[in-house]
């Protein structure tokens, strides 16, 4: 009977090996678009000066899984984006747009992954162009918003334009919505947070946002605001982008920031890779407060 | 008894391994005859994925998109074109396009794309309608070259890439292709 058992398990272990699946062994494929629309290889961009780069992704056979953009400026690369995300049918056809540095030389890197766990990355070099190009920014000086259970103040703001929207006002507006803010304790300290859409834990306090097809996710540099490295003073004398570019750290950033109280300044990225500085006049530190910022956005 | 007990065991088996493993998902070629050969249809529906003889394709003119001719003359060698593209003194008798109702119009352009890369493409990835070079793009795939991948746009908008595996010069060459489309 052992012998009958041994014999039945092994068959069965032939047949499933029979059926396992081979990798399809190939890899995803990643182009950079051409055209004037886009920075070119080798194209020197003075400092401040727009880089647009477009991306064709194909995932190869297995889905699009994940998408790194690294900066290397004189041979220090810094991680400019590392987006997870699953894309099993279409491929990603994305124009990405970052701002030119003072390196003398930036080297580019998009790698993307996909469910096979293969990689694939393509490069460019953008040279130092003469002169500086820093652009016009727009500086909204006062925004009222209420925090996740003020009545009163409306709660979703358009860092664009430098307005609020309430609940019903929105309706139609979802799409320029880059930021919300709530109070809440995080181990015991008392935090008045900024937000996003796509922020997920941020349902917590605006269930709202759970019905919007589009939700923006606003990068804020926690780092610098937690250690003061832009301070209201430089905040107030900004008149160009250079230092709403530059005060923004890739590396520490996320689509949430705690502990924005009065005198803080947040430099922070939208979704649609605007820069910009965003300081905290007031931030009550309630459910039912309020919080009343300044902010300065590129154009 | 023995053999009995082993048949009730091997049968059942061998119809799990039959019919449960998963079947690898086809990805066959095109392959068009030009204008004198009379052994491979030389005419295409993209929509369709199915090739047509002229006799056929007059039938089906709303269907067509792609058709192979070989032209020395003119440096088109073996090419692809369609219906609308104008080619003239190619093909003759009733059946042939300039006599059709109906003549889509599909334009071609040669990407810089690898074989190997075409192999990462798979249907309905947006990098097929970007690969399209619509200010560049051409009525014709002039002198198709094995490995070349041509991005093409069909009459009723249908984006794709082919890539050429196999091309045979003459009157009664042939190309063979294989595509991805969104």
């Amino acid at each position: 009977m052992a012998k009958r058992i041994q014999c039945f398990a092994l068959l069965i272990i032939i047949a499933l090996a029979g059926c396992v699946k081979d990798n399809p062994g190939t890899t995803p494929l990643i182009l950079l678009k051409s055209g004037g629309a886009f920075t070119a290889d080798g194209s020197a961009v003075a400092p401040g000066g727009a880089l647009r780069f477009g991306l064709s992704v194909s995932g190869g056979g297995g889905a699009i899984t994940n998408l790194v953009v690294k900066r290397i400026s004189d041979g220090v690369a810094v991680i400019e984006a590392d987006k997870g995300m699953y894309i099993s049918y279409g491929g990603l056809d994305t124009t990405l747009i970052y701002t030119r540095g003072y390196g003398q030389t930036e080297r580019w890197v998009f790698s993307v992954m996909n469910s096979y766990r293969d990689t694939a990355s393509v490069s460019l070099t953008v040279l130092k162009g003469a002169g500086s190009a820093w652009g016009e920014i727009s500086h909204h000086q006062s925004i009222r918003i209420g925090l996740q259970e003020n009545t009163s103040l409306p709660h979703f703001v358009d860092l664009h334009a430098g307005i609020a929207y309430d609940a019903t006002g929105v309706t139609g507006h979802e799409s320029e919505v880059d930021m919300a803010a709530f109070w809440y304790l995080t181990s015991g300290t008392s935090s008045p947070t900024l937000t996003c859409p796509a922020y997920s834990s941020a349902l917590t306090y605006y269930p709202l946002f759970g019905s919007w097809s589009a939700k923006n996710q606003t990068m804020y540099d926690y780092y610098t605001s937690d250690n003061n490295l832009v301070t209201p003073a430089q905040f107030d004398l900004a008149t160009n982008d250079s230092l709403l570019v530059n005060a923004y750290r890739p590396g520490s950033v996320s689509g949430q920031s705690k502990f924005a109280y009065t005198g803080k300044v947040v430099p922070f990225r939208t979704a649609d890779g605007k820069y910009g500085l965003l300081r905290v006049i007031r931030a009550d530190e309630t459910p039912e407060g309020e919080m009343e910022i300044a902010v300065k956005i590129q154009k | 008894m023995k053999t009995r007990f082993a048949l009730l065991m091997i049968l059942p088996l061998v119809a799990v391994m039959i019919s449960g493993c998963e079947k690898e998902k086809e990805n066959p070629s095109v392959t068009l005859g030009a204008q004198a050969n009379a052994a491979v249809p030389g005419f295409y529906s993209v929509s369709l994925d199915k090739t047509y003889t002229m006799s056929q394709a007059a039938d089906n003119a709303g269907m067509i998109d792609i058709f192979c001719f070989y032209e020395a003359a003119t440096g088109n060698n073996i090419a692809l074109a369609s219906p609308g593209s104008g080619i003239r003194d190619i093909f003759t008798g009733d059946d042939m396009p300039d006599n059709w109702g109906t003549k889509n119009t599909t334009y071609f352009f040669q990407t810089t794309l690898t074989a190997t890369q075409f192999e990462a493409v798979q249907d309905g990835d947006a990098l097929i309608e970007t690969s399209f070079d619509t200010d560049n793009a051409r009525k014709k795939a002039k002198d198709v070259q094995v490995g070349q991948v041509w991005a093409f746009r069909t009459q009723d908008g249908t984006y794709g890439l082919l890539l050429a595996t196999a091309v045979t010069q003459g009157a009664d060459g042939t190309v063979t292709f294989r595509v991805r489309t969104k």
